[in-house]
């Protein structure tokens, strides 16, 4: 008995943990991405009042709204070459005034602030990685838990219908279904992607386009129907695990199918194939880096590429490793939610 | 004519024939007991009745009027079976109740169903609810099972079990009530309970056919036995009579082992 309580304890301990780490990581990805946002856009506004500056040959005046951008980003190196640019500018002009001193003291100045810049924006430095590295893994993030959650959305209603197909008495029906789960589940994901990316543009019809939605909808497509497949298998066992009371019960007592399965079996079919279907999901979170074959902007494409080289860094591979917390938290949390809806319906049994 | 007319029924799974030709009339407030061995049919001719079964052949009449024709496809369909089965309520073995509905859910769930298709539901469905309920409640009581109500099935013995599926049968207000071997996936402890209640039942005069292996109960219970055997009626009969002075040597041979001889 105490054993059994501190067994509990300790489960529970687990959970308030992984809990917390995961509610400690969406807030610091939060709070980076409106701090982040924040900047950019004043930074941004900042950056264009200064290049106008610099446009009306008002260099002195340019200098001070180039600096002004590097108070609110001191990484924008944009404006380290802004205010260079304008001390070269402005050399030219003493220069022109022949007062070679002066002129060479603005060349001076725009060699200093040009190494500062390439000092403060130097992408070698994990500490000028880390956020543009962030940011590029959040951006692939959204993008994973958008196909992540579309697939869902699609492939468990659908997985129903199949499932109701292969239990249909009509032999072409039932035959039909049974064929397309065959190949579903016969060939690899990432083959069927590919098919269905690729295939039509083969075919002379691209119905995908090549811009960034198109991919997305062909992994979805791709996803939905090869999870609606995994899915249905499980739905079949589900409802043929229950009783024929059941629905013999419901008959005598005057209901028709539909109540029967609405009102009588759904909910034991839930309760049968809660187990089953968390695994698969929790392997469809992960499956979804698949579509990086059809370079889908998945975590793990936006992790890789930085090793491939993109935005200034390259051959960089602890991005590609840190994909994994991300997964860890999201399937942390599916696996507390899991266990909260198997411990709901312990109600019956 | 009785409240209850079969006439000709006959049923083959396969080849084997399960039902041949059986024809029999029972009387509104009768309890009519259905015995014999394993294989001698009496579960699926109470499957016929309920129409969980379809009948190759035959008819039923209830009170007079057609239920079935297994030459009729206006009796075939789906909604004139699930209109005609409400004249029968069954009781099976292993009770079938809905695992996810407490006693009380289980007896008002088909009901409210039903409800849910007239328009006093829409017009005042709460009223139309706690009528219901109420009904559900005053039959839960019947049944002995008052402080049980909010229960489980699975937080209820073999017994009680039973006695709400009985109750969740009674809630239809079924013109015959059926019973599949409704004991003999109890323990004698529990058998007791059960077989009370349905002698209660047949106090208050309610028309009955009960498929069973206790013997000494379907002679008290029942006032006409049923004695099957390979898929006809080979003895039909006053209880008292057909159990102490069976006619038929089968008849004989199968009680034997009951009367102790």
């Amino acid at each position: 008995m105490s054993a059994d309580k501190s067994q509990t304890i300790k489960s529970k301990l687990f959970n308030y943990l992984l809990v917390a780490a995961c509610l400690l990581l969406i807030v610091v990805i939060s709070v980076f991405y409106i701090v982040d946002g924040n900047k950019n856009s004043k930074s941004t506004a900042a950056m264009a009042k200064a290049d106008a500056t610099y446009e009306s040959q008002n260099y002195e005046q340019a200098i001070e709204d180039y600096k002004a951008v590097l108070a609110i980003d001191s990484k924008k190196q944009s404006a380290y070459n802004g205010i260079a640019n304008s001390y070269m500018a402005l050399s030219e002009i003493a220069l022109g005034q022949d007062d070679e001193s002066l002129s060479n003291s603005y060349i001076n100045k725009a060699n200093q602030i040009t190494e500062l810049g390439n000092k403060n924006c130097d992408t070698t430095q994990f500490s000028n990685q880390l956020p543009i590295v962030f940011k590029s893994l959040n951006n692939g993030f959204v993008q994973t838990l958008k196909l992540f959650g579309i697939t869902l959305l699609g492939a468990l209603p659908l997985g129903l219908l199949i499932s109701f197909g292969t239990r249909s008495k009509v032999k072409v029906v039932n035959g039909f279904f049974k064929f397309l789960i065959w190949i579903v589940r016969g060939t690899p994901l990432m083959l069927q992607l590919i098919l269905i990316y690729y295939g039509p543009g083969t075919l002379g019809n691209n119905i995908w386009g090549s811009k960034e939605t198109g991919r997305f909808w062909a992994a979805a497509v791709a996803f939905v129907i090869n999870y609606a497949c995994y899915f249905s298998e499980i739905f079949r066992g589900g409802i043929q695990g229950i009783p024929v009371g059941q629905d013999e019960a419901g008959l005598v007592l005057g209901m028709t199918k539909g109540e029967i399965f609405f009102k009588v079996k759904l909910i034991q079919m839930v309760k049968r194939i809660v187990p089953p279907i968390s695994n698969e999901i929790l392997t469809l979170v992960k499956d979804t880096s698949l579509a990086r074959i059809i370079a889908f902007k998945e975590i793990i494409f936006a992790g890789y590429s930085f090793m491939k080289g993109s935005q200034g860094i390259s051959g960089v591979v602890w991005p590609i490793f840190f994909t994994g917390i991300y997964y860890l938290v999201c399937n942390g949390l599916l696996t507390i939610g899991f266990s909260k809806l198997e411990k709901k319906l312990e109600y019956f049994k | 004519m009785g409240l209850l007319d079969v006439e000709n029924i006959s049923k083959s799974f396969g080849n084997t024939e399960v039902l041949k030709n059986i024809s029999f009339s029972l009387e509104e407030s009768n309890v009519l007991s259905i015995i014999g061995s394993s294989g001698s049919g009496k579960t699926t001719l109470l499957r016929c009745l309920n129409f969980l079964e379809k009948a190759d052949n035959g008819i039923i009449k209830v009170a007079g009027e057609t239920i079935f024709d297994a030459n009729d496809p206006r009796y075939l369909k789906a909604s004139a079976v699930r209109k005609n089965r409400l004249h029968f309520g069954l009781v099976f073995q292993s009770f079938n109740l809905f695992p996810q509905y407490t006693a009380l859910e289980n007896i008002m769930l088909a009901k409210e169903l039903q409800m849910k298709k007239t328009p006093e539901y829409k017009a005042d469905r709460r009223a139309v609810h706690n009528a219901i309920e109420a009904e559900a409640e005053s039959l839960l009581k019947m049944m002995g099972l008052g402080d049980r109500m909010k229960n489980y099935p699975h937080q209820l013995s073999g017994g009680q079990c039973q006695r709400v599926a009985i109750a969740r049968a009674l809630a239809l207000k079924p013109d015959i009530l059926c019973f599949d071997e409704p004991t003999s996936a109890l323990d004698p402890e529990l058998t007791g309970e059960v077989l009370k209640v349905i002698r209660e039942l047949a106090e208050q005069k309610r028309t009955m056919i009960i498929v069973t292996h206790e013997m000494a109960f379907a002679r008290d219970v029942s006032n006409e036995v049923m004695f099957m055997d390979g898929g006809t009626v080979l003895e039909y009969g006053e209880s008292r009579e057909l159990f102490e002075n069976p006619k038929q040597e089968r008849t004989k041979q199968f009680l034997s082992r009951f009367r102790g001889e």
